[in-house]
């Protein structure tokens, strides 16, 4: 059935139960997703999906259903569902829907370039392929060479009045490849986000990666032991995509936070400035609102370290006692979603960083951050990549490394931070930064 | 789910540009989640999820087009856009689709609907009132249960016409403790092909009263020592090691490709004589099983590893083609949005000779890893590291003290090499796997293992 004609009809079906309060989210998506293999196209997938979140608030509760399938058949089974959901929940916190009218902000958001219309995207692909093989011999195997573009178009549609819609597209490549010397093995990945023309040069970027792997060959072991460390920028945003979490108003309730009552209080080293900014030009994941249809601001969250807002949705805010934040997921769920989450730049280059730093361990990857950390202690110990720092260079690649500590030490010790802000495709960003002497095992 | 004939027309178009191989995968999913904490029902949710994927084969290369929008129009639509793709000389293929001859195991005895949401969290809350009572630093406990029933079709043009539903529950369960100014978390769940007859038969007051402790133990846990050491890994989720360090890299996906470093290697002996493992579908309501793979193949009890001898990859239908093996039942895919490719089911190390007891009394100084948690592996390379759950320090065959913040570190065909005892207590352990096919649930397996001379890195 035709997406709006069934929004329609659930809206209808919705009124004529004397469903008080309800909401409708829909979003519709296409996607093209090429890979390369040994100088073949080897996969071409094709994308067109819709999806339908449909909510209701009864008391104080908001329930809800996801529904793939839009067919009048299921219109009942929605309802009933959504409505099920919303009277088990006795949370005793009101849920709300937003519903005034506001002012949405102007947004710059990033499409893809004009010349990438009229790019042969496969001939991109196997241009890079060929590039990075050609770099050196030592490259042992391209195992990914990819391209992806998309758009989508999501609304939300409610019964106090909202109804408002955006839409956004996207283009990227990367590739992921190993080299292989004296039996051993190491890997590196680039991608880039189809914005520049320069951005179109497979030769480059073949020969980033490629040198990014090689780099990490012949690595020497150290004895564990406390390091300086200094984090590369896009580990650290890395980094900060795994604890952004401390932030936000959900995890201090539900206790994976312990910064619920630092608010004003000195939490990080004082050169410190924390953002989560959807208005950010071209940001990857700048938006007009946030999932609960709530205006888009910018929140600084630390200010010269100091703790200025957590993050919050409109149930939080209200429980909290503050204004929302505009950081809501929407669809009656609980938690809260991020934008441009990013350490904003200090002023010393990545150079000077490590001059100072003199001795100590260049971390690039964090490895198996999916397990090894925990949100309710803080405490985290993580794989990783590296190098050593000596004489104030970054010198020779270190074996598997292991890094540990506890977050809420880590924002207090950082001492230098670099003015090369660099952002990963979850929206993330932070400079090159120093660490004080964190524990460092090597294999 | 869908017609035969209008089945037969999809595949028909998709061959239409010259593929040499279609089929079509169409699913439909009903979930869903409960949640508890603080003595509350914080989140009830459900979806439903209907859609369907075509994949069209011309030699090694393929085409994957996937949509919801479900009509005969669109469907037909998407096939002749995913056969744009191709571009080759059609071939001359016809077939006839027959129902796939097919055991269904793991069936339901309860089915979801047969309890009420309610009478579902009222468990939930009891579940947790039990670590709650347990201890005055318990200062949490939360609990998920999760059900799921997937229906799925199956046709493609060799002629397999094959449907099934399989119906999986899980409880997943955690407490926090809190002491001065110390707050740890402890966690375990179970799950498995089961309707509500998931709780039957468990002793679920000691299930979350061991939970509980655990949480408590944590609160008096030293800092774990960082260096080499000898490491005995306990059984059940301890196999999320062998998983990640091994099962990964015998994936056809990575073999197939050179991308593992297990590739061109079987018949050769790639771990400790001890080392015996399989990849087994079929075991009874158990998490990581289905009847038939997301491609068509029946499933069956793989010998990976045969006494440290590499035996078997796990091989779908494509990689298949490229290693020109036939697929043998591990192909799965998270839903319709993705293509299939060979993934694990139920993987496990099967029993050795030694006992528990005899592996800690063997062991004069080292880490006892009793429950592990999650980890990661870098396919290409072998090197995987895992953080540890619940670590022990093990002085002169004993077990002392409890330990944090352990991880390990290492590459996969090292550790195989290096395990030295395996024990006989056998037990499966739930998780879900994540890789290019998306999240599947899978089962992870081991008795009580030790390794010789791992690196651990711990926070002293």
């Amino acid at each position: 059935m035709q997406a709006q004609k069934f929004i329609e009809k659930l809206y209808q079906a919705s009124q004529a139960q004397g469903i008080n309060q309800f909401q409708i989210d829909y979003s519709q998506s296409e996607n093209l997703s090429l890979k390369v293999m040994d100088g073949k196209i080897e996969k071409r997938s094709f994308k067109n999906i819709q999806h339908l979140s449909f909510s209701v608030k009864e008391g104080q509760n908001i329930g809800s259903f996801d529904c793939g399938e839009l067919e009048e058949k299921n219109i009942p089974l929605i309802i009933k569902e959504a409505k099920e959901n919303a009277l088990l929940m006795n949370n005793e916190e009101e849920n709300f829907f937003f519903g005034e009218k506001r002012k949405y902000p102007a947004v710059k958001r990033n499409t893809p370039i004009k010349e990438y219309e009229t790019l042969d995207k496969e001939q991109f692909l196997l241009d890079l392929e060929k590039a990075a093989y050609a770099q050196d011999k030592r490259v042992k195997k391209v195992i990914s060479c990819y391209l992806n573009e998309g758009k989508y178009q999501n609304s939300i549609r409610n019964s106090l009045g909202l109804n408002v819609s955006e839409g956004s597209t996207w283009a990227f490549a990367g590739i992921y490849l190993s080299v292989e010397e004296n039996g051993v093995i190491k890997t590196a990945s680039e991608y880039v986000k189809f914005d520049k023309k320069e951005d179109l040069n497979p030769e480059l970027m073949a020969q980033k990666t490629v040198e990014k792997a090689l780099k990490k060959l012949n690595p020497i072991a150290i004895s564990s032991g406390k390091y300086k460390i200094v984090f590369e920028n896009e580990c650290f945003a890395d980094f900060l995509d795994i604890m952004k979490n401390l932030f936000s108003a959900t995890a201090v309730e539900e206790k994976h936070s312990k910064l619920g009552d630092k608010l004003k209080q000195k939490i990080a080293a004082d050169s410190i400035t924390l953002v989560d900014n959807p208005l950010l030009d071209n940001g990857y994941r700048t938006r007009p609102f946030d999932g609960e249809g709530y205006p888009s601001q910018n929140n600084v969250i630390i200010q010269n370290g100091v703790l200025q807002t957590l993050l919050h949705n409109l149930r939080t805010a209200y429980k909290f006692g503050v204004e929302p934040t505009g950081n809501g997921i929407g669809g009656g769920a609980r938690g809260v979603s991020y934008s441009n989450f990013y350490l904003e730049n200090g002023n010393v280059s990545k150079e000077e960083i490590l001059q100072q730093t003199k001795e100590g361990v260049y971390i690039t990857d964090l490895i198996g951050t999916n397990a090894g950390y925990s949100t309710v202690s803080g405490d985290f110990s993580f794989g990783a990549e590296g190098f050593l720092i000596k004489n104030g260079k970054i010198d020779k690649a270190l074996n598997q490394l292991t890094i540990s500590g506890n977050v809420y030490e880590l924002w207090q010790d950082i001492e230098l931070i670099g003015n090369d802000l660099k952002f990963t495709p979850d929206g993330c960003g932070a400079p090159t930064i120093a660490v004080k002497p964190m524990q460092i095992s090597c294999n | 789910m869908l017609d035969k004939n209008l089945v037969a027309e999809i595949l028909t178009e998709a061959l239409s540009s010259g593929g040499d191989y279609a089929e079509i995968f169409v699913e439909n999913t009903l979930a869903s989640n409960l949640f508890t904490s603080e003595r509350k029902i914080k989140s009830s949710t459900s979806s439903l999820s209907y859609g369907a994927g075509i994949r069209i084969f011309d030699g090694v290369n393929f085409v994957y087009a996937y949509t919801n929008l479900m009509d005969r129009e669109n469907l037909l639509k998407t096939a002749k856009k995913a056969a744009l793709g191709i571009k080759s000389s059609k071939k001359d293929i016809t077939f006839d689709l027959r129902d796939l001859e097919l055991e269904r195991k793991h069936q339901i005895q309860k089915p979801f609907d047969s309890k009420t949401k309610k009478e579902k969290t009222d468990l939930m809350l009891k579940i947790s009132e039990y670590a709650l009572n347990a201890s005055p630093l318990i200062c949490k406990a939360d609990a998920t249960y999760t059900e799921v029933t997937r229906q799925t079709l199956l046709a493609n043009s060799l002629g397999v016409w094959t449907e099934d539903s399989i119906s999986r529950s899980r409880f997943q369960f955690a407490s926090i403790a809190q002491k001065d100014n110390i707050t740890e978390v402890a966690g375990d769940n179970f799950g498995g092909l089961y309707g509500l007859e998931l709780f039957d038969g468990r002793n679920l007051q000691e299930f979350a009263e061991n939970v509980a402790a655990d949480s408590i133990s944590k609160l008096s846990a030293e800092l774990c020592p960082s260096g080499k050491m000898d490491v005995v890994i306990g059984n059940g989720f301890g196999g999320v090691i062998f998983h990640e360090a091994c099962g990964h890299g015998l994936e056809a996906e990575g073999v197939a490709k050179d991308a593992s470093v297990f590739a061109g290697k079987l018949g050769q002996q790639i771990a400790s004589p001890l080392v015996t493992a399989y990849d087994d579908a079929t075991i009874d309501h158990a998490w990581g099983s289905i009847n038939v793979d997301d491609e068509g193949v029946k499933t069956q009890r793989k010998l990976l590893i045969e006494n440290g001898i590499l035996k078997n990859y796990m091989v779908d239908r494509l990689n298949g083609r490229r290693m020109g093996v036939e697929p043998n039942g591990c192909s799965r895919r998270q839903n319709y949005t993705f293509a299939p490719t060979s993934r694990m089911s139920n993987t496990f190390i099967a029993n050795g000779k030694s006992t528990h007891d005899e592996i800690i009394a063997n062991t004069e100084k080292g880490i006892y890893a009793g429950k592990m948690g999650g980890g990661s592996v870098k396919m290409s390379t072998g090197e995987f590291n895992f953080s540890v759950d619940r670590a022990y320090l093990i002085e002169n065959g004993k077990i002392t003290k409890q330990v944090k913040g352990a991880k390990l570190i290492g590459s996969g065909q090292e550790v195989l090499q290096n395990i030295d005892m395996i024990g006989n207590n056998m037990s499966l352990g739930c998780g879900m796997c994540g890789s290019i096919s998306g999240k599947i649930p899978t089962t992870v397996g081991q008795p009580t293992i030790r390794v010789k001379n791992i690196t651990v890195g711990g926070q002293k």
